[in-house]
């Protein structure tokens, strides 16, 4: 494909100079950046001036019990209780006390009445429920919580060992009755002013002191100290309603510091150093500086935030200058200029590049300047915390404008593939919200902590060869550190990824340029009822390219759906049935997951569920080969998987357990061949050799039938390992089923192939118990070795079979030369009415 | 110097399956001559003409313009032709100047000889007053006369016109006819698309008529009116349809 640059160039500089001149791209691009960020940080500012928080109600019952130092003064905390002086004005304090006259500010005094009635109510509803719960303790872990520390620890081991006592008749009884009161008391609490409350017991002060008193004199019997009972103040609020909580957490401040205030008290009336109840008296430091928390936060934020403004900087501009420019009538004056399809695609291509990166480093640095600014100006005000955010090192956005390029490449090309592919503008809108919602649900994967790329982690290749995900995943480790060089050998990986990533989505692009259904398709209106009747009357031999999609999509959809009941129906199964109950699932899996759908649709779908499942006979030589492809494809791929092991991420148990399955002894052989081997064999060549091929190739095009049929059979598999694995087969067995024109072929390799993996696994299980004598053999080590406990291959074994797949493949594919696409259309003969003639 | 011969033209439709547009066409048009293309909407004219101009590839026929042939040489086929039809707009965030500039740079002219050319072409369809004027802001005449210099800037051998004259009024319609007549006496090869008969008396040298994807007849407008025995163009357009469709309903 040649490329002229100059028309490149050309159709790029267009491009610009047009998306410029639009108003709405040059608000998203330019104005949107500018302004938006500064517009927020003042509005935000103006907010925090202007609008200051509601205080919270808090009641507290039988205050008059509470010891000394006071904890409320005056219808509030006072300020001594809080780190922040500020946090006592958010809450009002309302007590009973004969003593309080408080008259609390915007309150009237019946509405203070009013405020001591409700929770007066609440806190007889709350006795009657403590008591329950005591009643029903034993037998409930979580209620068992709520009792004193060394009864509660005593009830939750007795539950935990199963060494309860029986369960009273009325237990039922009791539980609906606490669950009721538990519901009465929620309303209740609801419908009150309440946002806390806080109920003293009777006695509390008195006890608090006389265990001071106790304490302090240490000739004092233990005993007695012991006995004191314990009094516990109860604090009630609702956890769902958040001004609730806000005020909970602000009253528990309060009360910790207070708390802490009675403790010294108390030690220093014992006489005993304030260090007592920190033994250990822990000492943190942090050797964090602020370069590194700083490089901390921008590598949490940024990657994230650059992905999603490359992404709709690329996407506007993509739809503007391909679904727009079909819109506008001015698609068919460039396809019939001299420049080719690809150029033209290039040229748009690399506007929406240029937009996607402009948009995103303007949004960064506008950003980036206005939180710097905020928060250099409240750091005056609010003072702590904060601090000055240092902005990222220069060598940290040096790598961020270096990893925009693959992400904003690869948007780009996927954005304008999807709005070539878009009749209108409208239609290319729709398309966003789908490219949106994968590529955060792929961007909140790599910002999970655990996700990360290390020099020795297993999976780091295989995270690299992910799209978004390998450029999110370096630009994290390189903002966290960034004079970290070890993590730069995943440069080339990524970017080659990017890049290729980037390439298919293009070629696509270019394809859908060539493509006249897509270039001059009108916007036909949907109707439901022709739809379906033209799917089920009017059938074509084999299905449409959109059959084979959507029996796909129903595959993994229906294996999503699945996922649950069959995990579901492995619980409980005992050890040695496991195995056995794992097979039984794998075949119905196999059977009504992939072959069903398949045959379904074939019968419904097409008027030749024989055409389209290739049901007759290959011919023997086609047969001979697809029978000896396997043994010399097995150990390469055996190989080739085991070199690999490290690329991708470990193995699931689920997928552990059914390999080991694969060799358990205690099963009979025909089993497992039966189970891994032949119901494969059979279901996923049905499906994906026959419905899925015949679609994907029904517009005539082999080589990408191929490749789509292969990469489908692949992702089904769900596994990494497998999906490539299968993947790489998947080629080979279309290959088969297009050049034998029948699905036996295919069949018979899948059915070698797997069964072949069963007897290797066999093998390797084997000689980890006992390494037989043959291995020694000098002849038979040239080609099998047996290191790490597997059975492997050697390079003499992999050479020849190299060679021999090579000249099998090649046969294969110039077995197709002569012979004509049987899916072509009939060339249509003029009808010939010679008027002209009758006329004379 | 366009060949076409045998051309057919399938589309698959989601309503109707496989529809056949064009069922066999051949024409030849020599150099100084305006061959006109008549026939209704949806007899196939468009169709014909996007394959001539290399957006569509037929599903069988062979045809070739100034010796290359379209199927295998279309980017050798695009620089040879002017294709103008009621699909190929013009941009709305381009200036006249810039538009046809543009389009003069990608068929390959530059400098002098661009500026030149381009000055010719605003002169001889008098666009001079409105160069500068975005297309978004011009009239439908102004727009089809950029569409026009858009056509001929790089003065192509041969050129494709489909129904350039629709939706304009009368005034601009003659002009149109004035400027292609004047190609034709430069040379070139000229195909003419429309349902309009005057437009074909006063222009065409020999005329086809088209209908569902055939060509009914076809010569000058004398050898037709002289064959089947009629007046007028129209008369005869008529008649020619008329017994097609008889003659499809019967059989």
């Amino acid at each position: 494909m040649e490329v002229t640059w100059k028309n490149v160039w050309l159709i790029l500089h267009r491009e610009v100079r047009d998306q410029l001149r639009d108003r709405r791209t040059l608000f998203m691009v330019l104005v949107l950046p500018i302004m938006l960020y500064p517009g927020l940080g003042i509005g935000m500012l103006q907010m925090t001036m202007y609008f200051t928080e509601q205080p919270r109600q808090v009641v507290i019952l039988n205050a008059g019990e509470l010891p000394d130092p006071p904890l409320v003064e005056e219808g509030a905390f006072p300020t001594r209780w809080f780190r922040d002086a500020e946090t006592s004005s958010k809450l009002r304090v309302l007590t009973d006390a004969a003593d309080d006259e408080t008259q609390l500010p915007n309150v009237s005094a019946d509405e203070q009445k009013q405020l001591l009635v409700d929770a007066a109510k609440i806190r007889e509803l709350i006795e009657q429920r403590n008591r329950l719960v005591e009643q029903l303790a034993p037998w409930n872990a979580d209620l068992a919580d709520e009792l004193p520390g060394v009864q509660s620890a005593k009830l939750r081991n007795a539950i935990q060992d199963g060494e309860t006592s029986e369960q009273p008749d009325n237990y039922e009884a009791l539980v609906d009755e606490y669950l009721e009161l538990k519901k009465t008391i929620g309303e209740q609490f609801a419908n009150s002013k309440l946002q806390v409350l806080m109920i003293v017991p009777d006695g509390f002060g008195e006890n608090l002191n006389a265990v001071n008193r106790l304490l302090a004199d240490r000739s004092s019997d233990s005993e007695e100290l012991m006995n004191l009972p314990l009094l516990r103040p109860i604090l009630v609020r609702n956890r769902a309603d958040e001004k609730s909580d806000v005020a909970y957490h602000r009253v528990r401040e309060a009360l910790d510091k207070w708390e802490r205030q009675l403790l010294k008290d108390r030690l220093e009336l014992a006489q005993l150093p304030e260090t007592v109840p920190d033994p250990v008296s822990l000492l943190s430091i942090d050797v964090a500086n602020e370069d590194e928390i700083a490089a901390s936060m921008w590598g949490k934020i940024f990657p994230a935030l650059l992905i999603i403004m490359a992404l709709t900087g690329a996407f506007y501009p993509a739809i503007d200058v391909a679904a727009g420019e079909k819109e506008r009538g001015t698609m068919e004056t460039l396809l019939i200029c001299p420049a080719s399809r690809s150029e033209i695609v290039l040229g748009k291509f690399l506007t929406v590049l240029l937009f996607s990166m402009a948009t995103t480093m303007l949004n960064l640095i506008s950003m980036g300047f206005t939180g710097k600014y905020i928060v250099s100006m409240t750091s005056g005000v609010a003072g702590a915390g904060m601090g000055a955010v240092p902005l990222p090192t220069p060598l940290a956005l040096f790598w961020l404008v270096i990893l925009l390029i693959p992400l904003a490449a690869f948007f780009s090309a996927l954005c304008l593939s999807l709005a070539t592919f878009a009749r209108s503008n409208k239609e290319g809108q729709y398309y966003l919200t789908p490219l949106f919602m994968i590529t955060m649900g792929m961007t909140m994967f790599s910002m999970s902590p655990s996700i990360e790329l290390t020099a020795s982690g297993g999976a780091s290749l295989f995270y690299c060869a992910m799209p978004i995900v390998g450029p999110a995943l370096l630009l994290k480790a390189l903002l966290m550190n960034p004079g970290n060089t070890e993590v730069l050998v995943f440069a080339l990986p990524v970017l080659m990824s990017s890049i290729g990533y980037s390439l298919i989505a293009l070629w696509w692009a270019v394809e859908q340029f060539k493509s006249e259904d897509v270039l001059f398709r009108e916007a036909e209106q949907f109707d439901l009822k022709l739809w379906m009747r033209q799917l089920l009357r009017d059938k074509e031999p084999v299905p449409t390219f959109a059959m084979a999609a959507g029996c796909f999509m129903l595959m993994m959809f229906l294996q999503f759906l699945t996922i649950k009941l069959l995990t579901g129906s492995m619980v409980g199964v005992t050890a040695e049935n496991l195995s056995r109950k794992m097979m039984e699932l794998a075949v119905v899996q196999q059977m009504a997951l992939i072959a069903a759908p398949a045959i379904f649709m074939a019968v419904l779908f097409t008027s030749s569920a024989r055409k389209t499942l290739r049901l007759r006979m290959p011919s023997g030589r086609m047969l001979a080969v697809a029978i000896a492809l396997p043994f010399v494809l097995h150990p390469l791929a055996i190989e080739l998987l085991a070199s690999l092991q490290n690329f991708f991420p470990q193995l699931p148990d689920s997928a552990k357990a059914a390999f080991a399955a694969m060799s358990d002894d205690t099963l009979p052989l025909y089993v497992i061949i039966g189970v891994f081997a032949l119901t494969p064999a059979l279901c996923e060549e049905v499906a994906f050799r026959g419905f899925i091929l015949s679609g994907f190739g029904s517009g005539g095009r082999t080589g990408v039938a191929i490749v789509l049929s292969s990469v489908t059979f692949g992702l089904i598999h769900m596994v990494p390992q497998q999906v490539f694995n299968a993947s790489l087969l998947g080629l080979v067995l279309g290959l088969i089923a297009v050049r034998s024109n029948s699905l036996l072929p295919g069949v018979a390799f899948h059915l070698c192939f797997n069964s072949l993996a069963v007897f290797h696994g066999m093998a390797s299980a084997n000689v980890s118990e006992s390494k037989p004598d043959w291995l020694d053999n000098d002849l038979i080590s040239w080609f099998v070795s047996c290191p790490n406990d597997t059975l492997r291959y050697n390079f003499l074994t992999l050479m020849t079979c190299a060679g021999a797949a090579f000249l099998m493949i090649r046969w294969l594919i110039n077995q197709g030369e002569s012979r004509k696409d049987p899916n072509a259309l009939p060339r249509v003969q003029p009808e010939t009415i010679a008027l002209t003639g009758a006329a004379t | 110097m366009i060949e076409v011969s045998e051309l057919t033209k399938c589309f698959s439709d989601a309503k109707r399956g496989t529809v056949s547009a064009l069922g066999g066409v051949s024409f030849e048009v020599k150099p100084g001559e305006v061959f006109g293309l008549l026939g209704p909407n949806g007899a196939g004219k468009t169709t014909c003409l996007r394959i001539l101009s290399t957006v569509l590839r037929p599903t069988s026929g062979r045809t070739i313009i100034s010796g290359y042939d379209v199927a295998n040489y279309p980017a050798q086929v695009r620089s040879r032709i002017g294709f103008m039809s009621n699909n190929t707009g013009i941009y709305d965030r381009m200036t006249a100047w810039e538009m046809v500039e543009y389009f003069g740079k990608l068929y390959g002219l530059t400098g002098d000889a661009l500026n030149s050319r381009m000055d010719e072409v605003f002169t001889m369809l008098q666009m001079h007053e409105f160069k500068d004027l975005l297309c978004s802001k011009m009239s439908t005449g102004m727009r089809q006369k950029v569409s026009i210099a858009r056509t001929i800037v790089h003065d192509p051998p041969v050129l494709i016109f489909d129904e350039p004259t629709s939706g304009l009024d009368v005034l601009v319609a003659r002009n149109v006819i004035e400027a292609i007549s004047k190609l034709r006496d430069a040379g070139k090869s000229i195909i003419y698309s429309t349902h309009i008969m005057s437009e074909v008396e006063r222009l065409c040298d020999r005329v086809a008529v088209i209908h569902k994807g055939l060509i009914l007849a076809m010569g000058t407008r004398q050898e037709l009116c002289e064959q089947h025995g009629s007046d007028s163009m129209e008369e005869l357009f008529f008649a020619l349809i008329d017994r097609y469709d008889a003659a499809a309903a019967a059989s």
